[in-house]
């Protein structure tokens, strides 16, 4: 039974002549888990917005979508609330009421459930996302990836055949993340609902996928399994080629040489491809060739910011969040800043910048002004447009066309910046810290919900800011970024520095902490990146 | 507040307390009655929130208060009986007693309003709405659960701006750069508080609100403590408004305070006193029951 089925759907927004959406054509099977994916600005909310009832856009629309064999302009309201299921990104904005309990039971409210129906649908979607420990609390004291697990939660009470997911973990930090899209995996497995969901984060999406669709400028230009249509956007050199799991890339890079197996997609199936691959003697050569680190500088430069033993707590009855942690931050370099969540990395780069103070030991900045990117972006912007904005705080004209162009921002300036998406937002306030004049600048997590593209963009706006005399400090959840862009790595845990290194020789150490193309090849290629696995591969060939 | 024995009743019964205490201290404007009011305020909001209440009773009505003793008396030259000269104006009892009292009602209300918040949550409140007018019932919930995540938001606003520009050799601020530094924080927030609002709009509406027939998860029946907890508030309500229209509860601080007599203020601030004690008396109550069926144990 098909779940939904969309015929040649154009759409044009009220005023414009480009079409939002042109042509699209699919349909799914009921039960399935899809995954749509696109660039920023491909047209992929338009469409998700399209086949939710009360959601859709206005303007104008031609074609049809049917939902299990109706049209969805003749579903009654009641249905097209009940059966289709709609999750947005931002967790705290799509919550209503103040009680936990009371969010859940909104949604059967609403439609005018009897409330013994809504108590036994309740308590059972109560249990299944491990929310009954906190069903009395209050909305506002649950954490960002509680708050989404409910927003959940609060739609499937009401029992959807379809749930739409519009990058519902773009503020979610990994963990949350994680365990975010694994409860949505469940769902579709455990209980058959058809999902849509659009992601960012496709090395945890697609390996859950049956089945991927591209966006491309408004119009359709991939679908099929995973591993097919990853394969075929790598060959095809597409911009959304970056975004694809290591081990895919890894696998596309070499594929034209060894075809051995399916194409692997997580870091397991990886493994067991690049056994098969590098099975035999000439491996153990690669290996001892491969642990050698590249050798990075290492000079003793002088240091621009030195934590010295700081002690550092929020409420006096609190727990201590920094226990008498010290660390350099040396001229020129581009430190990372890693850790799980609650590891106080946020608490340290606000000690850094002089936010606050430790209440034992010192915080020495001797590298002139500092500035830094609070993890919300959206709190830095004043102006109605940013052009306005970055007006306010840039010295001179030439600054500011030459930030502008390193990050690509030329075609955003006359927009309010409320309006950008979170990428664009993200690269916006990162504009606005390039400008304040600071030698040092503090990033924390600038990379949280952006695509590859958009990583890049930030990496090399970085290196050129450091090429110039500049110093960074960033935390970030994203390895990959950090193995790329920085030069140094400290690992914070329970409050102080557990480990510290080149990059380079700090993830080849890790086990867990590392990228995926580094879990894959371990003790076997020892590479870091998907493209340098394919080298080592294509080195051992020759 | 969870667990507490006054949420036990009837959201009714919760609404009609606080409405008749608030509207009673603004009603009875008695020194006596402003006086019980507020101290019956205090107390029922320690009973309900512990320490926290006292700490926000100093952080803001408290101040206020202050304000409004020593600011009458500075701009109201009404009333005989003057103190001193300040300048030229007197400074006179009268004023210094009425600025009091306003103290005291603002303090009161403000203390009623936060044992409000603290027992009537958005389900409680649209227990006692929610059937007549479903949509104002949801908006005014929503409105009271938007209002402390602004005042967090500003705060962490103010924080990242400061931030951004942090470390350098900023000037030191001044009453001028403060002002436009809380504007941009205003502006910031509004926009904010429009895009959310966006965003909550369509996660309601994708969830059927709006729709005809709307149900109630809990259900709260009318039982007989809840009749008579009603009655017995209401009665000594509806009897304090009686009073005042019949001049029992008099009190003209200009141009020279005047009130009726002792005894009869006297009779009447126990019976008040009676009223804002029912939180009180059902939670000690409850207090009680739980500690002997403990010690049963």
């Amino acid at each position: 039974m098909e779940s939904i089925s969309v015929k040649d759907l154009t759409f044009t927004y009220p005023g414009r002549t480009a079409k939002a959406l042109s042509d699209i054509s699919f349909s799914i099977e009921a039960g399935q888990f899809v995954c749509l994916c696109g660039r920023t600005g491909s047209g992929k909310s338009t469409l998700m917005r399209s086949l939710k009832p009360v959601l859709a856009p206005h303007g104008e629309k031609t074609g049809s979508v049917l939902i299990f064999g109706k049209d969805m302009d003749e579903l009654t309201d009641r249905e097209g609330a009940a059966r289709i299921g709609y999750v947005m990104q931002n967790p705290d904005n799509q919550i209503v009421t103040d009680k936990v309990w009371h969010e859940l039971a909104f949604g059967p409210e609403n439609i005018g459930m009897d409330p013994e129906t809504i108590r036994v649908r309740v308590a059972e979607m109560a249990t299944f996302f491990g929310i009954h420990n906190w069903f009395e609390r209050d909305t506002d004291s649950l954490s960002g990836g509680q708050k989404q697990m409910l927003n959940l939660a609060a739609i499937m009470v009401m029992q959807p055949d379809i749930l739409l997911l519009d990058e519902p973990t773009a503020s979610l930090d990994p963990v949350a993340a994680v365990d975010f899209l694994s409860t949505v995996s469940r769902i579709c497995r455990e209980i058959g609902t058809t999902i849509i969901i659009c992601e960012h984060r496709l090395d945890e999406v697609l390996p859950l996928s049956d089945r991927v669709l591209v966006m491309d400028e408004g119009r359709l230009t991939a679908d099929g399994s995973p591993a097919e249509v990853g394969l075929s956007l790598i060959a095809g050199d597409e911009p959304m080629a970056k975004a694809m799991p290591a081990p895919l890339r890894a696998y596309a890079g070499v594929s034209g040489v060894l075809v051995s197996k399916e194409a692997p997609l997580d870091v397991a199936s990886g493994r067991r491809w690049l056994m098969d691959v590098c099975s035999g003697a000439e491996a153990k050569e690669t290996v001892s060739d491969a642990v050698s680190p590249v050798e990075k500088k290492e000079t003793a430069a002088e240091s621009v910011i030195e934590v010295k033993g700081a002690w550092m707590r929020y409420e006096r009855d609190l727990d201590d969040v920094l226990k008498g942690l010290s660390l350099t931050v040396r001229k020129g370099e581009i430190l990372a800043l890693v850790g799980g969540n609650g590891a106080g990395k946020s608490t340290l780069m606000t000690l850094m910048a002089g936010g606050a103070k430790p209440y034992r030991g010192k915080v020495v900045r001797s590298g002139g002004p500092v500035s830094m990117l609070t993890q919300n972006p959206q709190l830095l912007f004043t102006e109605d447009t940013l052009e306005a904005d970055l007006r306010m705080i840039a010295t001179n004209e030439e600054e500011l066309s030459r930030v502008t162009d390193l990050l690509q921002l030329a075609p955003l300036l006359t927009s309010h910046p409320f309006d950008l998406s979170g990428g664009e937002q993200q690269r916006a306030a990162l504009a606005k810290v390039l400008l304040s004049g600071a030698d040092v600048i503090l990033l924390d997590e600038p990379t949280k919900g952006l695509d590859e593209g958009f990583k890049e963009i930030i990496g090399n706006a970085l290196r050129s800011f450091v090429k110039d005399g500049g110093t960074v400090v960033v935390t970030t959840h994203d390895v990959d970024f950090c193995a790329r862009t920085a030069d140094r790595c400290a690992m914070l845990f329970n409050g102080q520095i557990t480990g510290e290194g080149a990059a380079n020789t700090f993830f080849h150490g890790n086990e867990f902490y590392t990228t995926a193309a580094n879990r894959m090849s371990r003790g076997i290629l020892d590479a870091l990146f998907a493209e340098e696995i394919v080298e080592k591969i294509k080195a051992m060939e020759r | 507040m969870n667990g507490s024995a006054f949420t036990k009743f009837h959201p009714v019964v919760n609404f009609i307390f606080f409405i008749f205490a608030i509207a009673m201290t603004v009603v009875v404007f008695h020194p006596a009655a402003l006086a019980v009011s507020l101290v019956m305020s205090i107390i029922t909001a320690v009973k309900f929130a512990g320490k926290k209440a006292l700490k926000y009773f100093f952080a803001f009505p408290f101040v206020i208060m202050i304000i409004s003793v020593i600011l009458n008396p500075l701009f109201v030259h009404k009333g005989l009986t003057v103190m001193f000269y300040l300048g030229e104006g007197p400074v006179t009892v009268e004023a210094l007693v009425y600025g009091a009292c306003t103290a005291m009602m603002i303090g009161a209300v403000i203390m009623w309003s936060y044992c409000y918040s603290q027992i009537m949550t958005s389900d409680r409140f649209m227990a006692v709405f929610g059937k007549a007018a479903p949509s104002t019932s949801l908006v005014f919930s929503m409105i009271l659960r938007f209002l402390p995540r602004a005042k967090s938001h500003a705060g962490k606003i103010a924080a990242a701006q400061d931030l951004l520009c942090a470390g350098g050799e900023t000037a030191p601020e001044n009453r001028k750069s403060k002002v436009r530094k809380g504007m941009r924080v205003m502006s910031v927030l509004t926009t904010w508080a429009l895009e959310n609002s966006i965003d909550t709009a369509d996660s309601m509406r994708a969830r059927g609100y709006g729709l005809a027939g709307r149900t109630m998860y809990r259900k709260y029946a009318f039982c007989g403590a809840d009749i008579a907890a009603a009655v017995i508030m209401t009665a000594i309500a509806v009897w304090m408004f009686a009073e005042k229209a019949a001049g029992g509860w008099m009190f003209y601080a200009y141009p020279q305070i005047m009130t009726g007599s002792r005894a009869e203020a006297g009779v009447l601030s126990i019976a008040m006193a009676l009223f804002y004690a029912v939180p009180f008396i059902i939670e000690t109550w409850e207090d009680i029951r739980w500690n002997r069926s403990v010690s049963k144990i």
